[in-house]
């Protein structure tokens, strides 16, 4: 059984395990044909219980006895030799019937042929078996996947590969190169939004027919979840599982976009144009690269708080203006709008939802701003800005009110 | 000596031995054991004290006995006056025939192969020791001459254990010579039936002699070739220090009642009635039922109890018994 078990998790060919079991058994058998013509001797005792059960008083004890010594005469050898043949008559299998019953002979036999049948009639065995070979078959789809437009080439499968190797606790971050390929990796992935999200989602799905079934959404909110419990992992570095908690979280939005665009199209917008979101541009003319300083006002916040965003510390901003840093190309713009709309509303969210303030974990509190390197809270009015051209207070995703709640009670 | 040899040994001393007994059954009733011990004894080399009330055939058993066994036969009846030249014999002057005179020896009545030593006890010590150097060397000095008894050699000895007084126990080194003290009691009614049968008629049981001295000298030597195992020696090895109260196999009443235990005579004696037991059964060995049912008779007479146990009137066959019990066979 072992040995079927380790042929089936090892992937032997499968008849390797029952060779191996039958070879076995051969040595069992060998050994107990030697066994049974060893000579063996008895011990006093147990010669001594052998004639009380026999009624040979103490013929075989004796007998047993005058056959260890070197010394023999004739009493002796006619004494052993009659012991033998009055052994020889007695009826032992009367005396000492066999203990095994039908029952278990019947259980043994079945789970010997259960044994060599095994590896022949399930390969895979087990469980872990096939979530291994499912994990090799994504492997495999994951790789032969053809590049995605939005997404880096070998992105997907790099994803991959990071979050296996958290699952499997086998992520190892010790050289420099390794850290920098990690850096990179994040950096690709922060960079993701949108469609590139569900494109990614798409180039991680294995190419199965269930997959092909399958909805962007729910490809989304798959890989959301696996990305999530990847962040959850203690054996992951922090900045990683910031990372992934953002990239999770981005999912989870792009999900619920696809959600809501499924149903509603003009929902869709707002990842789609961020341009037409709840943001509203207030300064085009800034080069997106160069844009420093982007000041969006919540409408409802009392006019004191803002949230600053810092898109680019070093940069040479020219005029940096208040609301979102505009681009000169609506596909530059795209992906940086939709990343302040959202880190918008995570703030404000995050605001909402912790007006005890106390309550929210200092480090926690760390971790969120860490996870968004670009947003910071200030309750400096020193900019100005003209209130007529931002629109109403970004509604509250209600779709990501769950994932925060949940993010805060979890902790 | 081959397994053929062997065979026919055992064989052919099981079927003396029965010879025996059934023709000493023939004249004694209702003491089977008793008989089958007494040849056992002889066979052995071993003599035998019979204790038992007047009247139950203890006298006749030895007659019987040696009617039956073609052997030379004496008896002496013990007094208190008895002196120990009445014994083994005494040098008497005689005249020459020309002339002169000079010493012979009389021989007396040790000087057969079985003597019949009645109510020895009635002697005092000093002749009852005159049966010491018969008894263990099977001669008898007299003078400075030493003479040897004829082979087989047996001392049949009786004692009454109710008329103690005017009696003299015998001392330890007398009792611990007699290879087995057998307690010849009652027989039952249906032996006493047969007792009336034979002796109150005209009738007389006749007994014939069924075996001569040569046979019985070669059945010692086969009874002797039996081979005992270690486990089995070892056991009656036990049960001879199990009689004595220091020793790890002393059992309770050992202790408490025993002033000295069974000597190293008894460890023979169980050896070699244990070997005669077997070859009565047909076997080539000693098993320790063979060791256990001589015990009794061998080891009886070997226990001197402390005056706790003379005052308590203790039986040593109680103790006896106690060691069988006790004192375990592996």
């Amino acid at each position: 059984m072992c040995a079927g078990l380790i042929g089936g998790l090892t992937h032997w060919p499968g008849l390797v395990g029952p060779a191996i079991l039958a070879a076995g058994f051969l040595v069992l058998i060998t050994y107990a044909c030697m066994a049974r013509r060893r000579p063996r001797s008895i011990s006093d005792g147990l010669a001594a219980a052998i004639d009380r059960d026999a009624g040979l008083h103490d013929e075989l004890r004796s007998a047993a006895w005058f056959a260890t010594r070197e010394t023999r005469d004739g009493w002796t050898d006619f004494h052993v030799d009659r012991a033998a043949d009055r052994i020889a008559s007695v009826d032992w299998p009367r005396l000492y019937p066999s203990p095994a019953n039908r029952p278990a002979q019947l259980t043994t036999g079945g789970i010997a042929i259960a044994t060599l049948l095994l590896p022949v009639a399930l390969p895979g065995l087990s469980g872990v078996s096939s979530r291994d070979t499912d994990a090799r078959r994504a492997d495999r789809a994951v790789s032969s996947a053809a590049p995605v437009a939005g997404v880096p080439v070998g992105l997907p499968k790099e994803l991959d590969a990071l979050l296996a190797s958290i699952e499997s606790g086998t992520l190892r971050v010790e050289s420099p190169a390794q850290a920098a390929a990690l850096r990179d990796l994040l950096a690709k992935l922060a960079q993701l939004h949108g469609a590139d999200l569900k494109q990614l989602a798409r180039a991680m799905t294995p190419q199965t027919d269930a997959a092909h079934t399958r909805s962007a959404e729910a490809v989304m909110k798959a890989l959301a979840d696996r990305v999530q419990r990847a962040a959850e992992n203690a054996a992951a570095p922090p900045p990683l599982r910031d990372a992934l908690e953002s990239l999770s979280d981005d999912l989870s939005q792009a999900a619920e976009t696809e959600r809501m665009a499924t149903h509603d199209p003009r929902q869709a917008m707002p990842a789609e144009s961020p341009q037409d979101g709840n943001a509203v541009q207030t300064n085009a003319s800034a080069k997106a690269d160069e844009t420093s300083i982007q000041v969006v006002r919540d409408a409802d916040a009392g006019g004191g708080a803002a949230v600053l965003m810092v898109a680019d510390p070093n940069g040479s901003g020219s005029d940096p203006g208040s609301g979102l840093g505009g681009g000169s190309g609506a596909e530059a713009q795209k992906g940086r709008m939709a990343a302040i709309a959202d880190a918008l509303r995570r703030e404000t969210v995050e605001a909402n939802a912790n007006t005890e303030g106390a309550d929210a974990l200092t480090d926690l509190r760390r971790k969120s701003e860490r996870g968004q390197a670009t947003v910071a809270f200030t309750g400096s009015g020193a900019r100005t800005f003209e209130t007529g051209r931002v629109s109403g207070r970004p509604a509250v995703p209600e779709a990501r009110r769950a994932a925060v709640q949940s993010y805060f009670v979890r902790q | 000596m081959t397994s053929t040899v062997v065979a026919r040994s055992i064989d052919q001393f099981r079927e003396r031995f029965t010879r025996i007994t059934e023709e000493v059954g023939r004249r004694i009733v209702g003491h089977e054991e008793i008989v089958n011990l007494t040849v056992t004894s002889l066979l052995a080399g071993g003599h035998v004290l019979l204790e038992g009330i007047p009247g139950v055939g203890k006298t006749s058993l030895v007659h019987t006995l040696a009617d039956v066994l073609h052997l030379s036969f004496s008896r002496i009846q013990f007094t208190p006056d008895l002196m120990p030249a009445d014994i083994v014999g005494t040098n008497i002057v005689q005249e020459h025939a020309h002339g002169g005179t000079f010493f012979e020896f009389q021989a007396g009545p040790i000087f057969a192969n079985v003597v019949l030593a009645d109510e020895i006890n009635r002697a005092t010590p000093k002749t009852q020791s005159a049966l010491l150097e018969a008894m263990q060397d099977v001669s008898v000095s007299v003078g400075k001459t030493t003479y040897p008894l004829e082979q087989p050699f047996l001392v049949l000895a009786t004692q009454n254990p109710l008329e103690m007084e005017g009696t003299y126990p015998l001392p330890e080194a007398q009792l611990d010579r007699f290879f087995f003290k057998l307690k010849v009691s009652y027989p039952g009614e249906a032996a006493m039936h047969e007792i009336l049968e034979r002796t109150t008629t005209e009738t007389r049981t006749t007994v014939t002699r069924v075996l001569d001295a040569a046979e019985i000298l070669e059945m010692r030597h086969v009874g002797r070739a039996v081979p005992i195992a270690r486990p089995v020696q070892a056991y009656a090895i036990r049960l001879t220090m199990g009689s004595h109260p220091a020793s790890p196999y002393a059992t309770p009443l050992v202790k408490r009642y025993v002033r000295y235990g069974a000597s190293p005579r008894a460890a023979q004696a169980l050896v070699l009635a244990g070997k005669i037991q077997a070859l009565t059964r047909g076997r080539a060995f000693v098993s320790m039922d063979d060791i256990r049912s001589v015990t009794l008779p061998a080891l009886r007479h070997r226990l001197l109890l402390n005056f706790e146990g003379d005052a308590d009137e203790v039986s040593t066959d109680a103790i006896v018994g106690e060691l069988l019990d006790r004192v375990p066979a592996d």
